[in-house]
């Protein structure tokens, strides 16, 4: 029995993990307990105290982790300031006379904004109360008009700034510089797909926005402040002026001054966006403490290194991949994103360096893969944020979202196969 | 189940508490900007503080623990409700569960975190740094985060269960 215990102590941990989930806890609290109920079968309870919390104190003092509420406080600033609106406008005006044009100015609004905030439900939702009852209006119909909002929405955890780029960086200590500037032509790429089937998509609605050049100025002129962040965050990070944290800080300030100078955000506002930003940044925050417990845990007992050398042993490059794929996949359908990357990042993280994944390939890899999940039935919360402000049945919001899950399924073998799409920026980075 | 004003003084008092640690975390979430913009500034002028990094790292170890009350009123912790939905009767059941789950966890949070600030007094630890922080101090986020966590908790079971997601607007 104890040989059965020290044998697989590391697959009980998993189990542990599992039926705990299922059974309702706290995700964090699955992590913490079943990696430290697992670490009593094995070792000295006295010891196995100790390594639980200075394991997951070590978890709680990585300084790059202050970029996170930094991200999350301007993304809740920026929800407050009618941010979304006048993005919204602006993609409005200048998407004009194609076809699909307000769906064309929803894609681009997701995306500018996600550039802002790094978060992907904050981006679909500030998005999708201004764009979904317009969409409506002119004849989208739900499923497409929430659809578009929800597959938009992901891309805010690939443009950076991404709050899932940050803990991927923390837990692999790859550079959260490097991957930030590496999400920006995936980031692109995958939102030109999106805007190419958006614009495609069918009945066509051809409502003419056109509007005079003058007036696509002055709009433009009215948000100008919010437009010029996203290139201003990459090009400070790009050229290593500011470390992602600084960046995290100036934007805040930025968006903080800005809403005050625009007479957008007040005391109370910016209150209640603390407020929020508060119960994010802990919830996140326990989950990556507990989360690294349970990953040292399981490295200390061998078990990615197992389950790399089993998926290597059996499958070739493509075959491992299409695995991890579909492993996301399915994770995705009942995990969030934040969780499941601090699961499965140590286990697949070994098998991509084994396949020879460069770290900042696999750290895009993953954060697709992440975006998957957040479309995914039954639990995609990008689905659920869009159900709670639109009441779109939910079935109809994943049937809309599935050519975006399709497009970001492609964008994973991408990735794989045209590493350099990933590699080209951060290698020319100062 | 009640709320929070219609009970008891005791669970009144607990709320209360954990009132005291949002407010903590919320004005430091607010402040956290300002001294990182201000040592980027000075950097990049040439003349990089010693006191920002290290700060600033300890005020975001508080805001992530003493933010746990907050996060367990808002119902911001993540949970996998799969089987609740299938069995909607086994809800109060698995809500006890994840309660009295948390409720261990928190024990076991608080317990091992005063040990580690027990240990870091005793030891006269203090941070590798030129400022020398002795560590017990950021050590008893530790204990106190894991106290809101179990205070809040017991209220949530005395007033009944948050609806869950507020936090991700």
């Amino acid at each position: 029995m104890m040989d059965f215990i020290y044998d697989y102590g590391g697959f009980i941990a998993i189990f542990l993990l599992f039926l705990f989930m299922l059974l309702s806890m706290p995700v964090f609290v699955a992590m913490g307990l079943s990696a430290f109920l697992a670490s009593l079968l094995l070792e000295d309870p006295a010891h196995a105290f100790r390594s639980f919390i200075q394991i997951s104190w070590q978890g709680a003092s990585i300084f790059e982790l202050v970029a996170l509420p930094l991200f999350i406080l301007t993304g809740t600033i920026m929800q407050r300031t009618d941010a979304g609106r006048d993005l919204f406008e602006v993609t409005k005006a200048w998407a004009g006379g194609i076809p699909n044009s307000l769906g064309v100015a929803t894609i681009l609004a997701c995306g500018i904004f996600a550039a802002i905030s790094g978060s992907s439900i904050a981006t679909a939702a500030t998005v999708g109360l201004v764009a979904i009852p317009l969409l409506l209006d002119e004849g989208y119909g739900q499923r497409r008009a929430g659809g578009f909002v929800a597959g938009g929405g992901t891309l805010g955890i690939i443009i950076p700034p991404s709050i899932p780029l940050i803990l991927y960086g923390v837990i692999t200590e790859t550079s959260i510089g490097q991957l930030f500037i590496a999400g920006v032509l995936p980031g692109v790429l995958m939102m030109s797909l999106f805007l190419l089937y958006v614009a495609l998509s069918r009945p066509t609605v051809r409502t003419c926005h056109e509007v005079p050049l003058s007036e696509k100025l002055r709009i433009t002129r009215r948000s100008i402040g919010v437009i010029l962040l996203p290139p201003i965050i990459i090009a400070a990070i790009y050229t290593g002026a500011f470390t992602p944290t600084e960046v995290g800080a100036l934007a805040v300030v930025y968006v903080a001054i800005l809403g005050f100078a625009q007479r957008r955000l007040d005391w109370p506002k910016l209150r209640e966006a603390a407020v929020v930003a508060t119960a994010t940044t802990s919830m996140l925050f326990m989950l990556i403490v507990f989360g690294q417990f349970f990953a040292h845990f399981l490295t200390f007992e061998q078990v990615p290194q197992t389950i790399a050398q089993a998926i290597i042993d059996n499958a070739d490059g493509i075959g491992a991949v299409t695995l991890m794929i579909l492993a996301y996949v399915v994770m995705g359908m009942f995990l969030e994103s934040a969780a499941m990357l601090l699961i499965s990042i140590p286990i697949f993280y070994p098998v991509a360096m084994q396949l020879g994944m460069d770290p900042l390939v696999f750290g895009i890899f993953a954060c697709i893969a992440m975006e998957i999940a957040q479309i995914s039935p039954p639990i995609g919360v990008n689905l659920f944020t869009i159900h709670g402000i639109s009441r779109i049945k939910l079935g109809r919001l994943a049937l809309g979202a599935a050519p975006f899950l399709l497009i970001q399924i492609a964008m994973l073998y991408v990735v794989y196969f045209f590493p350099e799409l990933v590699l080209w920026l951060p290698n020319s980075m100062k | 189940m009640s709320s929070v004003q219609e009970s008891t003084g005791f669970v009144r008092t607990l709320d209360a508490t954990g009132k005291l640690m949002t407010g903590c975390s919320v004005v430091l979430m607010i402040v956290l900007a300002l001294p990182i913009v201000y040592d980027a500034l000075l950097r990049a002028l040439g003349y990089p503080t010693i006191w920002v990094f290290e700060t600033t790292l300890y005020a975001f170890i508080v805001i992530g623990f003493l933010g746990n009350a907050l996060a367990v009123k808002r119902g911001a912790h993540f949970r996998v409700t799969i089987l609740a939905q299938v069995f909607p009767r086994a809800k109060p059941a698995l809500d006890l569960i994840s309660n009295v789950s948390v409720l261990l966890f928190a024990l076991l949070v608080i317990s091992s975190g005063l040990y580690f600030a027990w240990y870091s007094w005793s030891n006269t630890i203090v941070s590798s740094t030129l400022l020398e922080v002795p560590l017990w101090i950021p050590n008893l986020a530790i204990p106190i985060g894991g106290l809101g966590l179990l205070l809040q908790t017991v209220v949530q079971m005395c007033c009944g269960m948050p609806d869950h997601g507020e936090a991700g607007d």
